[in-house]
Order: C-alpha cells, then structure tokens, then sequence
C-alpha cells in the first residue's frame, strides 16, 4: 500500500523534477561546467581550458573582494535595522489598536512595488537641487546634500531605502510568529505573578527564537543578493562605494561579456551563502519536526 | 483502475506543458508570416521620430514594424543576449557607436553590402565621419548612419551676459571672459566663478552642470576635457596614453567644475538629472549631445526655451558619437529589415524626420535649405563635427568604458587623485583586447 502511494506520488513528481532539472539544475551544473574555462559571449565555444584559474583571479580582484565587503556591511546593517524596527512594529500590530488594519495595508505597500520603481522613485525624491527630500530639509537649515553622490552618505542612504522597502517583509514574518504563539504559557505567567515586561522577556522572546533566525536568514540571503535597486540608484557609485557583488558579477557577465569568470565569481558567491541557507533550512525543518 | 487515473493525470500535466511551449513557436511563425519586425529603441527625440514613420512603412510595404523603446542604461546587456541566441527577437538593430568594434568582432551584423548593392542605395550621401563611425568597419559597411550625437557645449548666453558677473571677474582676475572661452582651463575657471557669484547674490545659477554618475555618464562627458585637453586613449602607434599628464590635467579641471561649479550631487547625476537642471533653468551651461538644441526649445520639455546656444568644447574637440541601423546575424528575414532600413534612411523620410529634430547624418539633409531654417545652428553643428574625436573603434570598447566610468568616478568622489584613478585605467586597459 505504502509502496503504491509512492509510485502515484513519484509519478506525479516526474513533470514538476523535470521542470526544476531544466530549469535549475542543468542551469547551474552549466554554468559550473563553464568556470573552468575562457568562456566570452563575442565568440563561440568555450574557449581555453584554466582549471581554477578563474576563481583564483576572483579572489586576486580587489574590486570583487572590495564588492564582497560591501555586501557584507550592506547586508548586516539592513537586516539588523529591518529586524529591530520590523519587530517593534510587529508588537505594535500584534496588540488591540483602532485603525490596525489601515496602518497594516499602509506598512505592506513597499513590498508591493517592485525595487526598480522603488529605485526611480526615490532618485527623483533625493535629486539634490530638484528633489523633494532637499527642499524639505532645507526648511531646517539642511540644503543642497548629495545623498546618493556623497561617499559618506552613499551606502546609508541606499541602506536606508531598502530598509524602507524590505522591513514589511520583516513585519509580515514576525507577526505571523506573534500570532500564533500558544496563549497557555502567557496564563501560566500571569498566574506565577509575571508582569507584562517579564513574560515578554521569559516567555514571548523564547518563543519566538526560532521564527527570528527564519527570517534573520532568509532576509540575510535576499539581501545578500540585492542588485536592482543599486542598478537604478548608484550603479555602484560614487566611485566603488555602493558597489555590491550581484552587481560587480552583473558587469562581468554582460558588460565585459567575461561568461566564465562571472560563472566563477557566482560560485564563490554561492559558497558564501550555502552555509547560511542549510542552516535557515534546518531550524525550519526542526521546528516543523516539533 | 486507479493506477491507470493516475498515468492519464501525469501525461496530461506533461503535454500541458509541451502545448505551452508550442503555442509561443507557433505566435512566433505567425508573426513571421504576417511580417512584424522587432526593434529595440532608446527613449529620446530620434525615435519618437522614427515611430512617427511607422504607419506610413506598414501603408507601402505592409510590414507591421514595433519597437520596444527602453532606457539607454539596459540596451547594450538586452541586445547580447539576444544577440548570442540562434534566433534574434529583433529583426533591425540600432547600434551605439561604441558597441560597432565589439558587435563587428562577434559577428553579430549581417554585412549590408549585398543589399545595399541590389537596392542601389548611394551611401556616399553619408557625411563621411558617420560612414567612418557607424557604417564601414574594415572595408564592410555593417551599418547605415541612423543619427548623430556629436556633443557640444550648450550654454545660455544671458546668463553670462550678466553686467555683475563680469564686473565681478574683472575685479578678481583682471581681465574679462568670453563665453564660450578659448581654453578649457578658462571655461571652469568662468563656470566656477558664476556659481559663486550667483550664490552671493541668492540667486540658484550654477556655471555647469554635469552628468558624472558612475559609468557611461561621466565616461561620455569626461571624453570632451580630454580630448580638448590633447589627451586620448591610445597614440597613433597604438601605445596607451590615457595617464599622460595632458589627461591628468583634464581630469583635475572636470574635477574642479564638478566639485565648485556643478549643483551638489553632480557626481551621481545621469543625463536625465543634468538634463533637469539645465533645462529647470538652474545652470548656465552642459556639455551634452548637440540633440538637445531642439528638445530645450521645446515648450513642453524645457522652461528655457529660446536662450540657448550651441558651440565647440572650448579646447576644440568635442567627442563625435552616433547610432547606426544594423542587420543581426540572427535576423527572421533579413530582407523584409533591410526594406525598413532602406525606407527609413530614404531622403524623404530622413528629411520628414530631421524636420522633427532628429540630428542628420547625411549631408544632404545638412544642405536642405528646409532643415537650415528650422535648425540654423546645424552649420555650427558641422563645424564642431569637422574637429570632433570618435571613441576608438575596438572589440573591448565596452569594457573600457566600464573601466574609465568606474576609475573617473573614484576621482570625482574623492577617492583617488585624477593620477591614480588614470594609472589603474592605464592597467585595466593592458588586458582590453584593441
């Protein structure tokens, strides 16, 4: 019988393997194929053979090590940010206010649109002699700031505009979380006497441990791989300060048309970020498991 | 029974799928049939003049011609990877002048010999620095010249008309300036003197203006110092020449002008943001493409309209530029897009079209009495052509603008010296394939 159920269930899982096999794994296997050698998309074939040639003058390239750092302190920054503030607003949301529902549907809207309307957007707001973010500040006595050219602002305010997209992802995830904490273990608390501040320390922050490494990681890998919204804003300027390493790839891939060294650099990436999502990926299925 | 339900059911997902994909075969064939030609196309004034033409094109030859008109910033990395498919989705291509030694290279133009020989289109009407530019490579004419964007300096001469201003200069340096000056040294130090003297008096009117955001902007514009400056990528023997102290010294000025005579911000500006400051009547000159004369004096586009005039960077070689039509090798029907090219670069229709604003490339058309009286500043046009530099003609071109946008960009964001950002492109170029 069991043996029969998995027989149906093989055979329905056959269209939905084929289609993540071509669309996936053969994709990948390829490209991994094509590190090892010159590939350059102006000629065909694969080129000169270089074993690991290609990854070792990645990781000689100061601008793609230098691009790693970035979205390294990119990286932790917004989800540090996302996370703090996401949560404090999911504890707003998570309580009996008039009006939630509004402000719910108001905090969503950025997840909505996508980064490169985003991107645009907030270039035309940040314009520094046009836009709408100087005029405004000026009636403070801040004026004509280059928030996007600037090198000591550059990187903050590219942070700053994904956190402001990014963070209802962050809220979705952690209210999600809040709502469906068991309600015993807070009537156990009130009974021994716990007040409001020791059950959120003992009870709703233990509890909640495993949905914020879920989305502590999960975010960590999106953001890892952000690309778009430095394409519109920055193309990795003023200078390299806002350059990311999906970005730098990008330029190697279809500006210098280097395919194989791309397909290297991409590996690297992918080594970076593995450890990361096997361990997203074992809390989920240990929490499911419990 | 059931097991057999269950077969049905997975084969009948599986053809699904394959009837997905046979359908879109099937549109495309059918798209062949009724003759649709695909173009990608730049949003700007030049297209929208060829997207006028269209209806007229479908009326006489009965091909349906769309074009899928996008930012600039993606048309390069959209185009390849059509380009290194075995079937384009674009049967006509527009070609930067900078991507012809790199398209020609992977061979991914049809040459338009054979075609332009059976049709008998006389290309000899084409000023011959486009020819040199977007149409012949190597003795092969790969494309017909679409438009050119030969760059110049736009400036307002109201503004440096302005009786204070150059009493005000006179006191600081002695002497009095032209507009446009001599020197390229001159102009920064004028263009830096007019934004602190506007700001003195309160009023928002910066000297310049300048696109120096990372990557092509800054690449594009910064061209024009070097070139004016006597500086240039390569000698005539071939040897790099990029960090010569002629080069260096260009860079210090366009640094200077972007830091004290630009709007703060310069530095991350494309030529959309540029373009919004000149024409928001906030500077007082740009050095852009000669195509923006007849959008400024557009009511619609430009609340300058009238107060602009065109001229040669000072230092005398502004940087030539232009796009061209091509063939891709890859094409659905290669001759049914060369009728759209034959027809578009018709006397006729390139007239029709100039009469909208699009820069000519023939000389024909510059000669048309017609198109002088709308545009009279054409033969300054020629003038600042007849000394203009092209980027060099290379299958790395791409690159090294890649390279010289992101180096130029660590300069003007204080990150290098001009020397130093210079010297690593000297280094990246070794590697560029020329």
């Amino acid at each position: 019988m069991i043996s029969d159920r998995r027989k149906n269930a093989l055979i329905f899982l056959i269209p939905s393997l084929i289609l993540l096999g071509v669309t996936i794994v053969l994709p990948l296997a390829y490209s991994f194929f094509i590190s090892f050698f010159s590939v350059d998309l102006k000629y065909k074939g694969l080129g000169a053979f270089m074993g690991f040639g290609n990854y070792a003058s990645a990781l000689k390239d100061q601008y793609f090590m230098g691009s790693i750092k970035t979205t390294v302190i990119f990286s932790v920054i917004v989800v540090v940010i996302e996370f703090v503030l996401g949560f404090a607003i999911a504890l707003l949301f998570n309580c009996k206010i008039k009006g939630k529902n509004i402000f719910f549907s108001i905090v969503i809207i950025p997840m909505m649109i996508t980064p490169v309307a985003v991107g645009l957007t907030w270039r035309l707001l940040l314009h520094s002699t046009l836009g709408v973010v100087n005029w405004l500040l000026s009636f403070i006595g801040i004026t004509g700031h280059a928030w996007l050219a600037d090198n000591a602002t550059a990187l903050g305010t590219v942070i700053f505009i994904d956190v402001w997209q990014q963070i209802s992802y962050m809220v979705l995830i952690l209210l999600a979380g809040l709502v469906s904490l068991p309600k015993e273990p807070y009537e156990a608390a009130s009974i021994d006497g716990a007040s409001r501040w020791q059950s959120f320390k003992y009870v709703t922050l233990p509890l909640m441990a495993p949905t914020f490494l879920v989305a502590i990681l999960l975010r960590l890998i999106t953001a890892f791989k952000t690309y778009d919204l430095i394409y519109v804003l920055t193309k990795g300027g003023p200078g390299t300060a806002t350059e990311v390493v999906s970005y730098y790839i990008y330029k190697q891939a279809f500006t210098h048309l280097k395919t194989s060294r791309a397909a290297a650099m991409s590996f690297i990436l992918l080594l970076i970020l593995i450890p990361v999502s096997y361990i997203a990926t074992r809390i989920l299925r240990n929490r499911n498991e419990g | 029974m059931k097991k057999l339900l269950v077969i049905v059911l997975a084969l009948l997902m599986v053809f699904s799928l394959a009837a997905c994909g046979g359908q879109q075969s099937g549109g495309q064939q059918q798209a062949t049939e009724t003759k649709v030609l695909k173009i990608l196309m730049e949003d700007l004034n030049a297209t929208d003049q060829v997207l006028a033409r269209l209806d007229d094109f479908e009326a006489a030859t009965g091909i349906k011609v769309e074009a899928e008109v996008i930012n600039y910033a993606t048309m390069h990395d959209k185009l390849v990877t059509q380009l290194t498919a075995s079937e384009s989705d674009y049967d006509v291509l527009v070609v930067d002048c900078y991507w012809v030694g790199e398209f020609a290279e992977a061979g991914w133009m049809e040459p338009l010999d054979p075609y332009i020989e059976a049709s008998g289109f006389d290309t000899s009407v084409y000023l011959p620095t486009m020819m040199e530019m977007v149409g012949e490579l190597n003795g092969v004419t790969y494309e017909l010249p679409f438009y050119n964007y030969m760059m110049a300096l736009i400036y307002r001469p109201d503004v440096f008309a302005d009786e204070g201003l150059h009493k005000a200069y006179v006191a600081k340096y002695g002497v009095d300036f032209t507009m446009p000056t001599e020197t390229l040294a001159e102009y920064v130090q004028v263009a830096d003197f007019t934004t602190a003297y506007f700001k003195e008096q309160g009023v928002e009117m910066y000297g310049a203006v300048h696109q120096a955001g990372r990557g092509d902007p800054i690449a594009i514009e910064f061209c024009n110092y070097m070139y004016s400056n006597g500086g240039d990528f390569y000698d005539a023997d071939g040897n790099i020449t990029v960090n010569n102290p002629e080069v260096v010294e260009a860079l210090e000025l366009y640094m200077d002008a972007v830091a004290n005579a630009s709007p703060a911000g310069a530095a991350g500006f494309n030529l959309d943001d540029a373009y919004a400051v000149y024409s928001a009547g906030k500077a007082a000159s740009f050095v852009t493409y000669n195509t923006f004369m007849p959008v400024l004096d557009d009511p619609e586009q430009s609340q300058v309209v009238g107060l602009s005039e065109i001229a040669n960077i000072p230092g005398g070689h502004s940087l030539n530029g232009g796009w061209g039509w091509a063939i891709p090798h890859n094409a659905k029907d290669k001759d049914a897009s060369w009728e759209f090219i034959n027809y578009i670069e018709s006397f006729d229709v390139a007239k029709l079209r100039a009469e909208g604003g699009s820069a000519p490339t023939r000389s024909d058309i510059f000669s048309d009495p017609d198109i002088m009286a709308l545009y009279p500043y054409y033969d300054t046009v020629l003038d600042i052509m007849k000394t203009a530099v092209m980027l060099p003609i290379m299958p790395d071109s791409t690159p090294l603008m890649e390279i010289f946008g992101r180096e130029l960009s660590e300069a003007v964001s204080g990150n290098k010296t001009a020397q130093e950002a210079l010297d690593q492109v000297a280094l990246e170029m070794k590697d560029l394939k020329r």
